[in-house]
């Protein structure tokens, strides 16, 4: 194996010999020295070693160097030849970080949690599966790197394993990271589409934080610490996105804006985080999970599931049928649906039968509204005995 | 056959198509009440809300097919090659299911009340939150055993279901009503049921050996002769609990309540009950080879002939016992 202090050189060499050696110096010039110069004598008075030495020295993990290169050619033009360019350099500079890695590994062994990284797998195959893998990995990276990325491409260069581990350290109880979320989505575009996917990912989350048992004892008097990190949180991500702008403009470079995707960020982000007002706790006092499996039972003994999942979903999370197409709902659970519903409204029957019925005559794409009516009632009687037991 | 043609003699009031081949066909929403479609080929057709209600498909060729939020109440699937089908949200209620192959089929939510499962192949299927209240899955004389191996039930309503000699080989049954199942002789080998509420349920001769049952309720379960070797019992609430010869070798029981729970002749080898309260509870000639009781409240139990010789009793509340001499502890 190669000795940490000879890959520098390594790659100094190589790639001040290949083809694209010109561009190549631009880039690592660009992300250690972190400006953009279009003067190449200026660039040329550096040396690729010592560009690269720079670069590793700034960079203490393999994820921070692999953000800057990433984020960095996000913003050229040429990305295709940027981005192997990026890819290679990231690749050479791994082995010294893995080398550090190794020896940091012998002195403290892994904590080997086994049980842990078994639901992280999990968690990790459920949101690849996932109909809406690439915005929960959107959210799911914003909440763990704190700006939002939106180029799913560069998302997909990060080890989801990884982020999803971060993400728990990041954020040690559901609440938190409901938080956390929560002001994210509240940033941007189409948020209550994105609300139901935060509930997707705190659900997710969930198998984890379920088998800590510890988060229960040191949950309650949390709250002050929290507002401080998601302070501190919404700092940092205007100061990392006032970077980016800065970035953008003095970029000589560049022709094509990047493109304004629907899932984009407004521009105001993060100036005025309001708090949201949705009930933190996983479950109401009053709601008994035992006599839930009840309600479910009447609703689908009355009425068709699939109709009144629809219908729960679009009215939850207020949700434009022309928006969002209702096959959305295969990615999440009557029980979800029903319990979020409680968390919204309570006992509150009258919202819930207002913005059910709102719903089922919006004009849903294959659904008649005199079917839907149906629906609608029978969830309403179902509810109404259910508040009876509760 | 052409689907319009198929349409057309549907309209006109024709009723039997049997062996009819419409792979493909698109019939969503379609009133189809009560036709008679067995020995068909449909699959990939799509049925997506679709009125099918006492519709006869038994032995039809439905792999890949889409029953999403379609009602089939009182169908006739029998033999029904449904592979990789979609039902999510639909109604099968009072189906005859009856050794269909379902494996990888999406049933998510779908009402499942009373259908006839009997001999069906359901591995790999997802039935997460289902309802299956009243559903048969009971293995016959000489039948096959209804196949749930690696199935996903998490959260659904199994209450009151006939599971008798299933198999559930490493199901996920996460937070699953399994209240006053039938699960005797079942083989939940490797399964999860972490939370599952599985209150007075029959789990006689039932195979749980290295399952997960964190957390899980099995006040008032029957579970005489099962074999819960490596089973993973965490806080599991086991009161009241009869499993007399029950096998619980290197079972994780910490901080387990055994109240009045019936243990005789358990074995209990290198069990670990750390924490564990076992307060009246009946451990005659109870096995406890290098079993650790570190913690345990075993007070006002009954420990006649049980081998206590090898245990960890550090720290462990006798309080009342009848000791396996006979004796009464006293402090």
């Amino acid at each position: 194996m190669m000795v940490s202090s000879d890959i520098i050189p390594s790659i100094a060499q190589e790639l001040s010999h290949s083809k694209e050696a010109k561009r190549a110096k631009k880039l690592i010039f660009y992300v250690s020295q972190r400006y953009w110069e279009s003067d190449f004598s200026i660039i040329d008075g550096y040396s690729f070693e010592s560009l690269l030495q720079n670069l590793y020295e700034n960079n203490p993990t393999l994820d921070d160097l692999k953000a800057l290169l990433f984020q960095a050619v996000n913003t050229l033009n040429r990305k295709e030849v940027y981005n192997k360019i990026a890819k290679y350099v990231f690749q050479r500079m791994a082995e010294i970080y893995n080398n550090v890695d190794e020896d940091s590994m012998s002195q403290n062994p892994p904590q080997g949690n086994e049980f842990e990284s078994e639901l992280v797998a999990r968690i990790v195959e459920n949101i690849q599966y996932h109909d809406e893998s690439p915005r929960i990995k959107k959210l799911v990276f914003a909440a763990c790197k704190q700006y939002w990325e939106n180029d799913i491409n560069v998302i997909e260069m990060y080890d989801l394993n990884e982020i999803i581990l971060e993400l728990y350290q990041l954020y040690p109880n559901a609440k938190r990271l409901r938080k956390a979320l929560d002001s994210i989505v509240a940033t941007i575009n189409r948020q209550n589409f994105y609300s139901f996917i935060a509930d997707t990912i705190v659900g997710e989350l969930n198998y984890l934080y379920k088998h800590d048992t510890t988060e229960a004892i040191t949950d309650d008097n949390a709250s002050e610490e929290e507002t401080k990190l998601i302070k501190a949180k919404s700092q940092d991500t205007s100061h990392e996105l006032q970077e980016a702008v800065t970035i953008q403009e003095s970029e000589v470079d560049t022709v094509t804006p990047s493109e304004s995707e629907e899932d984009s960020l407004v521009v105001k982000m993060s100036t005025d985080i309001v708090p949201s007002g949705v009930p933190e706790g996983q479950i109401l006092p009053w709601l008994k999970l035992d006599n839930l499996f009840d309600l479910k039972q009447e609703i689908m003994q009355y009425t068709n599931p699939l109709r009144g999942k629809i219908l729960l979903f679009y009215a939850i999370y207020q949700i434009h049928p022309s928006e969002q197409h209702w096959s959305i709902v295969r990615t999440c659970s009557l029980d979800d649906l029903l319990i979020k519903m409680f968390q919204n409204h309570g006992k509150d029957i009258k919202t819930i039968e207002k913005e059910l019925m709102y719903v089922a005559n919006s004009g849903i794409e294959g659904l008649e509204p005199d079917d839907n009516a149906q629906t609608v009632t029978a969830i309403l009687e179902s509810i109404k005995h259910f508040y009876r037991k509760c | 056959m052409e689907v319009n043609e198929f349409i057309q003699r549907y309209t006109s009031g024709e009723n039997d198509f049997s062996g009819v081949m419409l792979a493909g066909v698109d019939l969503v929403g379609a009133d189809l009440i009560g036709i008679i479609l067995q020995d068909s080929n449909l699959s990939r057709a799509n049925f997506t809300f679709a009125y099918l209600s006492r519709a006869n498909l038994s032995r039809a060729n439905l792999m890949e097919s889409n029953f999403s939020g379609a009602n089939l109440n009182q169908a006739s699937l029998d033999g029904a090659n449904l592979h990789r089908s979609e039902f999510h949200g639909a109604i099968l209620q009072k189906a005859d299911m009856r050794s269909v192959q379902m494996s990888l089929a999406n049933l998510l939510d779908a009402n499942l009340m009373e259908v006839d499962f009997r001999s069906a192949d359901l591995s790999n299927a997802n039935l997460k939150g289902a309802c299956l209240r009243g559903s048969n899955m009971r293995q016959e004389k000489r039948g096959k055993p209804t196949n749930l191996k690696g199935a996903n039930l998490d959260k659904a309503d199994l209450k009151n279901v006939d599971l008798q000699g299933a198999d559930l080989t490493r199901a996920s049954l996460v937070g699953a009503n399994l209240a006053d199942v039938n699960l005797r002789n079942a083989n939940l080998t490797g399964a999860d049921l972490t939370g599952a509420n599985l209150k007075g349920a029959s789990l006689t001769d039932i195979k749980l050996e290295g399952a997960k049952l964190i957390g899980a309720n099995l006040s008032n379960v029957k579970m005489e002769r099962g074999n819960l070797t490596d089973a993973d019992l965490t806080m599991a609430n086991l009161e009241s609990a009869t499993m007399p010869d029950a096998k619980l070798v290197r079972t994780n029981l910490i901080q387990a309540n055994l109240n009045f729970a019936r243990l005789n002749r358990v074995d209990l080898s290198r069990a670990n009950l750390y924490g564990a309260i076992m307060r009246n509870a009946s451990l005659m000639d109870v096995f406890f080879a290098r079993t650790n009781l570190t913690s345990a409240d075993l007070s006002d139990s009954n420990l006649i002939g049980a081998d206590l010789s090898s245990a960890n009793i550090t720290g462990v509340n006798f309080n009342g016992s009848i000791m396996p001499d006979g004796q009464v502890y006293h402090k």
